[in-house]
């Protein structure tokens, strides 16, 4: 049976304590994760999620995750294979037959830097369906940045003002067209003085109604200075912090929702 | 410059976004159907094959709100323009983002046959709620 979110509480229980940093080693956390934390599979490229199997191992059903699919910029350099993905990094959920678990992992396949911002792509794997989530797998965004567009203050969800009357960063329309994909380049102008920062956290959620089950999130953003020049806050893991301010946005800016 | 443009019969227009962004601002471009093949099924862009008749309208929509096709892009102004391509000329037209803005787009979406407007119509569905 299909169950991720008692394969993710297990886990979360195991690497309680503990996160890794975008080089893959174990750290002691400033923060105490929340217990039902969900931590970020760092492995990039297609290939490198194959190659680590994508299944539940006791009964072969797929589960779902997010795959970035570029990333370029600075970062991205020395990691980017020949393919045009990156290499693997941070098998930090388990995989092996053992455990008898597989659950949700994450992969970058492009995050670039941009004239004025960045572009980002990210992919659900195995996120097609769920008897959990009856209403599919669907992404929010939250921001936080210096200069906040929409007549707002910061954080804030993503887009503001909203395009429908849903959390989610797709509209359903748009997530028809777009089921398993995230997408985003956001920009903004060189400052006239000082910099002007603009970071995201990104989640994929299964939603069941009104209720919304976070399973998988990355943060990501850029700064701009005054010359114009445009530096990626490569995507990583967000901690228990971050992960908290965006979940406390959602529920701030959409009270008939619930998100966990 | 506003007639050559508009009596081609080989054309491109472009809807463009020009400014800051959080999820991004859709665009749009439309051809004629000599142009078919430069199309690109891009994130965040709304393509259509459109009639003579409908690009003239759209030229008759901004004849209708005064609106001037220049020689220069308006690339550094915030908010949308358009490009107006044929063979041999390129004018741009500065729409910005105002209610003005909305009320042209929404002349324009409907100034196409019911299949072509989906490309306007996403920009528009895009832009609502936004304070102006």
């Amino acid at each position: 049976m299909f169950a991720p979110r008692n394969t993710k509480q297990k886990r979360d229980h195991e690497n309680q304590g503990k996160s890794r940093n975008i080089t893959g080693a174990a750290t002691t956390p400033a923060y105490t994760l929340p217990p039902a934390g969900q931590s970020l599979q760092r492995s990039v490229g297609n290939y490198a999620m194959q190659a680590m199997g994508d299944k539940n191992h006791d009964t072969g059903q797929s589960l779902p995750s997010i795959r970035l699919t570029h990333f370029s910029a600075d970062m991205a350099t020395e990691q980017m294979n020949s393919n045009g993905s990156f290499a693997p990094r941070l098998p930090d959920k388990s995989t092996g037959q053992t455990t008898g678990e597989q659950d949700q992992n994450a992969s970058l396949t492009s995050f670039a830097a941009e004239a004025t911002g960045v572009g980002i792509q990210v992919e659900i794997t195995n996120g097609t369906s769920s008897a959990d989530y009856p209403d599919g797998y669907r992404w929010t965004q939250t921001i936080d940045t210096n200069v906040p567009l929409g007549g707002t203050t910061s954080p804030y969800v993503d887009p503001r003002p909203n395009d429908d009357t849903k959390p989610f960063y797709w509209t359903d329309a748009e997530a028809a067209a777009r089921p398993t994909t995230f997408i985003d380049h956001p920009s903004r102008n060189a400052p006239a003085a000082g910099t002007t920062n603009w970071n995201a956290v990104l989640s994929l959620n299964g939603v069941n109604g009104a209720t919304v089950s976070r399973l998988d999130s990355l943060s990501y953003g850029f700064s701009i200075d005054t010359t114009g020049k445009v530096t990626p806050h490569s995507p990583t893991s967000p901690g228990g912090g971050l992960v908290g301010t965006h979940q406390s946005t959602l529920r701030s800016e959409f009270p008939g929702w619930t998100f966990n | 410059m506003h007639d050559q443009l508009k009596n081609s019969q080989d054309f491109s227009v472009r809807l463009l976004w020009n400014g800051h962004e959080d999820k991004p601002f859709y665009r749009a471009h439309l051809v004629s159907a000599s142009r078919r093949e430069r199309l690109v099924d891009k994130p965040f862009w709304g393509n259509a094959v459109i009639s003579r008749e409908e690009y003239k309208s759209l030229f008759d929509i901004l004849e209708q709100r005064g609106l001037e096709i220049d020689v220069l892009s308006h690339k550094d102004k915030f908010g949308y323009s358009m490009e107006f391509r044929t063979n041999d000329r390129l004018g741009y037209c500065y729409l910005g983002l105002t209610e003005e803005t909305l009320q042209t787009l929404n002349l324009m979406r409907d100034a196409l046959a019911p299949e072509n407007r989906h490309p306007l119509q996403a920009i528009l569905d895009r832009l609502q709620g936004i304070m102006l």
